[in-house]
């Protein structure tokens, strides 16, 4: 018993991460109908980033904030710079920009700080709180990672909900002709929605480095695992994302630790799959089925 | 207050509008009207600047905004109910109303504008919080028509607002474009396929044939011309 609550404990943890990262691959889709395949890469730049500023400055709150502001102006300039000429064009030539952007970013990385993955510290004790004699698998960090998590998305909420700035957001998403004719400045709308999205990756990054490392590869796992939360929660709903993160962060989690931490990668991808096969619109999805 | 001169506006090699030249006057309702394909909503979204000319001007209260954006046109006071209204379906009512006004800096002349607007259709203030794709379709094309006074605009371009609404509903909605004319001194330049009940409410009419003005007159003149009501208005 005690071990099916240190999975789900790790699951919840865990799934948090990959609901951000999740929200990432979403509020881009949601903006400009786009999969990000460089989510992956523009996090790993700022956990980068992150390492060099904590180990220059000894700060950990310093790296902290700089990845994520890092994150909301890289997020912006790939989209001013390189979506924008994407945008509304053929779906594969957006595809081909951000695979290119992935491999563009993992070589600089390696050419800046090198190939070698370097440890990242967590914000605070990764050991776990003890129950009498148990210490369960769920420390302080992992707290603190679900709480961040979900303060973010809260905060996304907010935005879109109560705010002049994200009535005008949804808007462009979901019309952006008729947004324009009500005088909505959608490009604006469209940048800030990447720079947000690539806030919320810079987050998953923080969060998730001290467990995989920092290196120009490390983050591969993680993209993809948030992908597949992002279609299990219907690739446009913000609400879909963080539930569909949680959920495989519980499933990847119970795989691991009742039949083993080799097939986790495996496991994700069933999930996919079975996703896309059973319901392809996800589980939070309000997308039309387009029939051709 | 709106002239347009020698207009171009293509898709690719099809040129929809075709050198379409028309001036609406302060005040006045204009019908645009014509078959399908004519060329009457791509006239509409060349002046609005959802599709940039390929040539031509086009003047509204003596600035040329032929290659201003469609976010800017908006500014000017120039406002577009698209076909079919373009009410945001995932907003709700109130959120679709409010999007009309976000880029005025005044506050509380939105709030202002807001209650006029439910002052004029009370329909909408009953269902201000439930989602747009909820609402019947003249309701519909009143939130649009009602989004587009939320700007305050000088002028509306409207692209067909009784297409696909019963008959009763669509004389209401006729009878509420003449309203708004009188009342707030709107300058309206209507596209419609229902010649006849358009040319009711309007001063001037223009018929337009594949991309090309091939009438333009008085209301009353172009609906007693049985040879021009046969070929382009049907009725």
């Amino acid at each position: 018993m005690t071990r099916f609550i240190d999975l789900t404990l790790n699951g919840v943890s865990n799934g948090a991460i990959y609901a951000a990262v999740a929200l990432a691959y979403v509020l881009i889709w949601r903006a400009t109908r786009i999969v990000n395949f460089a989510a992956g890469g523009m996090l790993m730049i700022t956990t980068f980033v992150a390492s060099s500023v904590i180990s220059s400055s000894g700060s950990y709150w310093l790296g902290f904030f700089v990845a994520l502001a890092i994150g909301f102006l890289l997020g912006g300039v790939v989209e001013r710079v390189l979506i924008r000429r994407v945008e509304g064009g053929p779906p594969l030539n957006a595809v081909i920009v951000t695979i290119g952007l992935l491999i563009l970013l993992q070589a600089i990385a390696g050419m800046i700080w090198s190939n070698t993955p370097r440890s990242f510290p967590p914000a605070f004790s990764i050991r776990g709180y003890h129950l009498g004699s148990h210490t369960y698998l769920f420390g302080p960090f992992d707290l603190f990672t679900v709480v961040a998590v979900l303060a973010a998305a809260a905060a996304l909420f907010a935005l879109f909900r109560f705010t002049d700035l994200g009535l005008m957001m949804r808007a462009s998403a979901f019309e952006p002709i008729v947004a324009r004719l009500q005088g909505v400045r959608v490009g604006n709308m469209l940048t800030l929605g990447w720079a947000l999205a690539s806030m919320a990756g810079s987050l998953a990054g923080l969060l998730i480095g001290p467990q995989v490392f920092v290196g120009p590869n490390n983050f591969d796992a993680v993209a993809v695992f948030g992908f597949a939360a992002a279609v299990l929660g219907g690739l446009d709903s913000p609400v879909g994302a963080l539930v569909g993160g949680l959920i495989l962060g519980l499933v990847l989690s119970y795989v691991s630790g009742y039949i083993g931490a080799s097939i986790v990668t495996l496991a994700a991808l069933a999930v996919l799959v079975a996703v896309l096969m059973v319901r392809p619109t996800g589980i939070f999805s309000s997308a039309k089925v387009r029939r051709i | 207050m709106l002239e347009i001169e020698d207009l171009v506006a293509a898709y690719g090699p099809v040129r929809a509008v075709d050198g379409v030249s028309l001036s609406v006057p302060a005040g006045s309702i204009t019908a645009v009207l014509g078959a399908n394909g004519a060329g009457k909503s791509s006239l509409l979204r060349a002046v609005s600047g959802v599709v940039r000319p390929r040539s031509g001007r086009v003047r509204f209260c003596d600035e040329d905004i032929t290659r201003a954006k469609a976010e800017d046109i908006v500014r000017r006071g120039l406002a577009h109910v698209p076909e079919g209204g373009g009410v945001i379906a995932e907003l709700t009512v109130e959120e679709n109303l409010r999007l009309g006004s976000l880029w005025r800096r005044d506050r509380s002349d939105r709030s202002k504008a807001l209650k006029e607007v439910f002052a004029l259709f009370p329909r909408l203030e009953e269902h201000r919080r439930l989602d747009a794709s909820s609402l019947s379709g003249g309701e519909r094309q009143m939130l649009s028509i009602g989004r587009a006074l939320m700007g305050r605009p000088k002028m509306l371009l409207l692209d067909e607002p009784s297409l696909g609404l019963a008959p009763l509903v669509a004389a209401r909605i006729m009878e509420l474009i003449a309203d708004l004319r009188q009342k707030s001194e709107l300058t309206v330049l209507l596209v419609e396929q229902n010649a006849k009940s358009a040319l009711r409410v309007a001063d001037r009419g223009v018929v337009l044939g594949v991309g090309r003005v091939v009438a333009e007159n008085d209301s009353h003149k172009l609906a007693a011309d049985d040879q021009l009501r046969q070929a382009y208005l049907g009725f």
